[in-house]
């Protein structure tokens, strides 16, 4: 079980005052905002997390992460579990290159279960008709 | 038909050694990030870690290595194995990657990934691999992933550069991501 000033934050959107204990998410950068409903994870532009300078592209690794980490922020900012949710599993599908720039995440339910869900999740940069990869994944709710 | 990367002598493969941290991890930045290192190879398979490091933990917790960290290191993993399995130093792209969390990593172990590319056509590659904890040899103890992922292969950005081939003088190996 939470505390419940955790669920306090995760319920207004605050989720940067979680996520600053977590030494992973700070070292990827990722950020998180609500608007309407919706959570859409941001990971912004730095050097260390460039797959290949040369092409200029983003590591594909820290795309799948930002994904799952927003499909996890989804499922907690919506259902408010008793525990933090897990992955079961993710698919990731890089559908163009992603290039040096300010990356975004939004995941939506397909189905939302008691015990299981199924998210789908966008990742986009300039333009979010273009997607630059794309994940299912089953999420084990707290 | 295909050349197969010959490792035949202990000096080829120490030369394949350098080639491959040079560009694959020294030359990656994000594989820089995670700490990745590369612990054996041939043309049958990739084996990486990435030893426990505070900043990438995820669960403060149970003190356990965030899954961000295992979907980057099997991505570079595959893309490595298929690279050995080609036979050719070429920019590899992964077209899907799925991961499959069998079970919670241990805290504070060294997350090794192993792969192996069971088939490479023209213009795609297909991996099956795993993450793990493995015991004093290497050798998987307890599996955390399973991981399946399909790439391409950039064969035109190849030109031709077989890995274990000796090097011609004032040439550099490939790039991939």
């Amino acid at each position: 079980m939470l505390p419940e000033e955790i669920y306090e934050h995760i319920r207004a959107g605050r989720f940067d005052t979680v996520l600053a204990r977590i030494p992973y998410i700070q070292m990827m950068g990722f950020q998180f905002s609500v608007a309407n409903g919706i959570v859409t994870g941001t990971m912004p532009y730095a050097e260390h997390i460039v797959g290949n300078a040369k092409a200029d592209a983003l590591h594909g690794g820290t795309l799948g992460s930002l994904m799952e980490s927003t499909a996890l922020i989804t499922v907690l900012h919506s259902t408010l579990p008793e525990k933090l949710p897990r992955t079961i599993n993710i698919t990731v599908e890089y559908l163009r290159r992603a290039s040096r720039r300010d990356t975004f995440a939004r995941a939506e339910f397909l189905r939302r279960g008691r015990r299981i869900s199924n998210l789908r999740v966008v990742c986009f940069q300039d333009d979010v008709d273009k997607p630059v990869a794309a994940a299912t994944t089953h999420v084990l709710m707290g | 038909m295909r050349l197969q990367p010959r490792f035949v002598d202990a000096e080829t493969k120490q030369r394949v050694r350098a080639q491959i941290e040079r560009y694959f991890f020294g030359g990656v930045p994000h594989n820089r990030a995670i700490g990745l290192e590369l612990v054996d190879f041939s043309a049958e398979f990739f084996h990486t870690r990435v030893p426990f490091a505070e900043h990438l933990v995820g669960d403060v917790e149970r003190g356990v290595m965030h899954g961000g960290v295992i979907t980057a290191m099997m991505d570079a993993t595959g893309g490595g194995a298929v690279m050995l399995a080609a036979g050719e130093y070429m920019r590899v792209v992964t077209l899907d990657l799925r991961i499959d969390y069998v079970r919670a990593a241990e805290p504070r172990r060294t997350m090794h990934g192993r792969a192996s590319c069971y088939r490479v056509a023209h213009d795609v590659a297909f991996v099956r691999g795993a993450a793990f904890h493995a015991d004093e040899h290497g050798n998987l103890e307890v599996q955390i992933a399973q991981a399946t992922g399909v790439f391409a292969l950039m064969r035109s950005a190849s030109a031709g550069r077989i890995i274990g081939a000796p090097e011609p003088a004032g040439t550099d190996s490939g790039d991939a991501t």
